[in-house]
């Protein structure tokens, strides 16, 4: 304020400078164009010339006179009086030069003046209009004497006026040069002011702006956490449902509120409080994509918007990240504080099409997660709500059910085609629900990869093949097999599934060719998996590609990896007849792999055509529901009792 | 009738009041003298003489105008020198005016055609004495037309102006 009113003051004193010195300029100019002025320039040059004519025709009077003296008989009075006139005029002439006075200020032309004057009027009798007196020799002789001194005197008044004209164009010189000087200095001293005017001026202009965006940020950002504050968050959810809207995408709002924040506040302070914002601000935008708008509406609520959500499955994971995220310990000036958040989420355009109601949606939904214990998240809507609730007992049951050993194996025969002889089987996993009964795998799968608790249960499921691969050995056929479905998670290079897997079999002590694993076609795609294949090979664990038909089937691949076995997908064998294309994609595909030395498995064989059909193009081996669906181990045990009859179905289930 | 008696009687008082005047070297006999290429003459020496009647039948013009001979604005009047130059058929690109005390000026004949330039007669509506720079004052328009206010065209204003030689 202070320096803004001197800075005003400034401003004012430059402005009322910059208008002297104009002023200055101005003046001067104008006087310079008087000095330069026509008439004056004219007068000026013009006085030695009026006076040295007017000594001319005193001179040419006197000659008529000196004439007329000498010869009185030619005296002709016209001329003389002309003669008379003109020297008169001339006096005129010098004396109503207004630069005459002037310039010959200071030598003696008034008096000089004065006498010829004089003169005139002693001789007006003779040659004046009114009165004239005869003109006779004497006369003559004695106007003769009165001028040849005053001839003297104008000619010392000539040259005077040539040695001023001199001396005045020096000193006009001088002055225009000093007037120039003036103006010269003036005009710097006018661009100096203007300069700083500017300088001022620009300056002012950045402070304003920059004070204009220091009140913007005020405006729209919260200034403990930065982040934007209620009214940039509102002006940003309405754009981004605009743009949705236009997207047909889904939005998300997430309304988040700390769940024991006033406790920290009252015991820890305020400022460990502020701290603690800081640090909860800081995480929930490491939780979200750039794009994604973290506000802060007060207190300790905050509101995240997701937008460009391709299905609305999503959030709940960054839901749970969250939750996990603010759940470690905040490192709090030296302490350590524990915080947990209930968050409300809501969906655009399922739940609401409008930013009041969004927002409204997603806090009922957040005190609903607080009604509900905390520490959660809820939805607004019930068949979100249900879903989301029905996964996460799913998973929870899910993280029980190896302890309480609610899984169980099925084995799916797979069976030499030109035999019909059973020499190895598929294992599939069954979880039979306390409650549910039997779940799908294509339902818990899903659920187990996203908890991890894939690892575990992979891991059981090779383990418990291990066991029955070696029973079954020793009991019915030595080289007996059972191939082991695994997820792409199982195989990453972080899991400790290869180190279980070798001591399963280290501990059964048998050999690792008692198990092939089966891997999708979309594993091979990552080039490291080749070394991970080498360690696979070397535990003696054969590998058989899966579902072969239906992802990105490349020849190059089956190059580079070393692949056991190539099973067929189950639509190509369904369309088996006589003459179709996918006939023809089957035994390209056998032939194929036989020349890279890869056995082939067909699935889904479900007729005595297929069979025969496979059979006769070469296909090693056999599986599907014509030999037997899957079934438990015991009885599948039948079907080794049965051997070596064709197969039949044994058993539903 | 009476209107009639009137105007003689004027008249008379004019001719009255002129006579001094006439008698004076100003107004009678010839004032100016016109002589090189010019195609109409009134004299025996190729030359066109106007006495100051004669320049009186001309049309007149008149301005008032500052000017540096004298400290206050003045009119003059008097007929105008294309005007002149017309009557005596002049055909030639340049005046020389020459004075009663032989002082010349040149004066380009464009000018007379460019400026309302006169030769004046009359100076605030009184004849000019030779002790008044007359009989005859060259003049321009200075106060009407700026580009005369210069040098060149104060010098070409000539006064006391007796003949003219066009070339």
């Amino acid at each position: 304020m202070q320096s803004n009113k001197s800075i005003t003051y400034w401003l004012i004193l430059i402005s009322t400078s910059l208008l002297l010195v104009f002023s200055g300029v101005l003046y001067l100019q104008f006087h310079h164009s008087r000095l330069l002025s026509g008439t004056v320039q004219y007068n000026e040059s013009n006085v030695s010339w009026n006076i040295f004519q007017l000594q001319s025709e005193a001179l040419r009077f006197n000659n008529a006179l000196y004439t007329a003296v000498l010869d009185p008989s030619s005296i002709d009075m016209n001329k003389l009086r002309l003669r008379h006139d003109i020297f008169y005029s001339r006096v005129d002439t010098v004396t109503f030069n207004p630069a005459s006075e002037q310039l010959l200020n200071g030598t003696a032309y008034l008096t000089i003046i004065k006498s010829t004057y004089d003169f005139l009027e002693s001789i007006d009798p003779y040659f004046g209009e009114s009165y004239r007196k005869p003109l006779d020799r004497e006369a003559m002789l004695a106007i003769l004497q009165q001028l040849v001194p005053l001839q003297e005197k104008l000619n010392d008044l000539s040259l005077a006026s040539v040695h001023q004209s001199g001396l005045h164009a020096e000193n006009r010189a001088a002055e225009v040069q000093r007037q120039i000087a003036i103006s010269t200095r003036l005009i710097l001293f006018q661009l100096v002011l203007t300069l700083l005017f500017f300088y001022i001026v620009v300056r002012q202009i950045k402070q304003l702006q920059a004070s204009r965006e220091d009140l913007s940020k005020v405006a729209n950002y919260d200034p403990l956490t930065s982040l934007p504050n209620r009214r940039l968050f509102l002006d940003r959810l309405e754009q981004e449902l605009k743009k949705v809207h236009r997207t047909k995408d889904h939005l998300a709002l997430l309304f988040l509120d700390l769940d024991n924040f006033k406790d920290i506040n009252d015991t820890l302070g305020h400022e460990v409080g502020d701290l603690l914002l800081q640090e909860a601000a800081r995480r929930l935008r490491k939780c979200v994509r750039e794009s994604d708008t973290v506000s802060r509406l007060g207190g300790d609520e905050f509101t995240i918007i997701l937008s460009d959500m391709a299905s609305t499955e999503n959030v709940a994971g960054i839901s749970e990240a969250i939750l996990k995220t603010l759940s470690d310990p905040f490192e709090l000036d030296g302490r350590e504080g524990f915080v947990s958040a209930s968050i409300g989420i809501t969906f655009y355009p399922d739940d609401a099409d409008d930013v009041n109601s969004l927002l409204k949606n997603a806090d009922q939904a957040m005190y609903v997660a607080k009604e509900r214990g905390r520490n959660r998240f809820h939805y607004f809507t019930a068949s979100m709500q249900e879903a989301a609730q029905t996964k996460m007992h799913l998973v929870n049951d899910l993280r029980s059910a190896l302890a309480k050993k609610e899984f169980q194996l099925h084995y799916q025969p797979i069976v030499e085609l030109t035999t019909g002889i059973v020499h190895k089987a598929e294992v599939l996993l069954r979880w039979k629900h306390p409650l549910r009964g039997i779940i799908s795998p294509l339902e818990f799968i899903p659920a187990a990869e996203e908890t991890g608790l894939i690892i575990d249960i992979g891991n059981w499921v090779f383990h418990e093949a291990a066991c029955q691969a070696q029973r079954w050995r020793q009991q019915y056929q030595s080289s007996f097999q059972l191939s082991v479905n695994t997820s792409p998670l199982q195989l990453r290079a972080d899991t400790n599934s290869f180190e279980s897997w070798r001591s399963s079999l280290k501990s059964l002590e048998l050999p690792g060719n008692a198990i092939a694993i089966e891997i999708t076609e979309s594993l091979l795609m990552d080039a490291s998996f080749a070394k991970r294949l080498v360690a696979i090979h070397a535990m003696g664990v054969e590998v058989s590609l899966d579902d072969f038909g239906t992802g990105y089937s490349s020849m190059s691949y089956l190059k580079k990896f070393d692949i056991d076995y190539l099973k067929i997908d189950k639509s190509f064998v369904a369309n088996l007849q006589q003459g179709s294309s996918d006939l023809a994609i089957c035994e390209a595909v056998i032939v194929m792999a036989h020349k890279l030395g890869i056995m082939v498995i067909a699935e889904g064989i479900e007729t005595l055509e297929q069979r025969n059909l496979l059979n006769a193009m070469g296909c090693d081996f056999g599986q599907g529901y014509l030999f037997s669906y899957p079934v438990p181990a015991t009885a599948f045990e039948k079907l080794f009792e049965s051997r070596p009859k064709p197969l039949t179905v044994t058993d539903q289930k | 009738m009476l209107s009639f008696r009137r105007l003689i009687l004027s008249l008379n008082l004019l001719l009255f009041v002129a006579l001094p005047g006439q008698a004076d070297d100003t107004t009678s006999g010839p004032v100016l003298t016109l002589s090189g290429t010019i195609s109409v003459t009134n004299s025996d020496s190729n030359t066109y003489v106007f006495d100051m009647a004669m320049l009186e039948a001309l049309p007149q013009y008149s301005f008032t105008t500052s000017t540096p001979w004298y400290p206050e604005p003045h009119k003059f009047s008097g007929p105008l020198m294309r005007d002149i130059l017309a009557k005596v058929g002049a055909n030639g690109e340049t005046l020389t005016a020459v004075a009663l005390n032989e002082y010349k000026v040149r004066i380009p004949v464009d000018n007379s055609t460019r400026f309302n330039l006169i030769v004046a007669t009359h100076r605030d509506d009184k004849h000019m004495t030779v002790r008044e720079k007359g009989p005859l004052f060259v003049l321009y328009p200075f106060d009407n037309d700026s580009e005369t206010q210069s040098q060149v065209y104060y010098d070409r204003s000539i006064w006391q102006l007796k003949a003219i030689h066009i070339e």
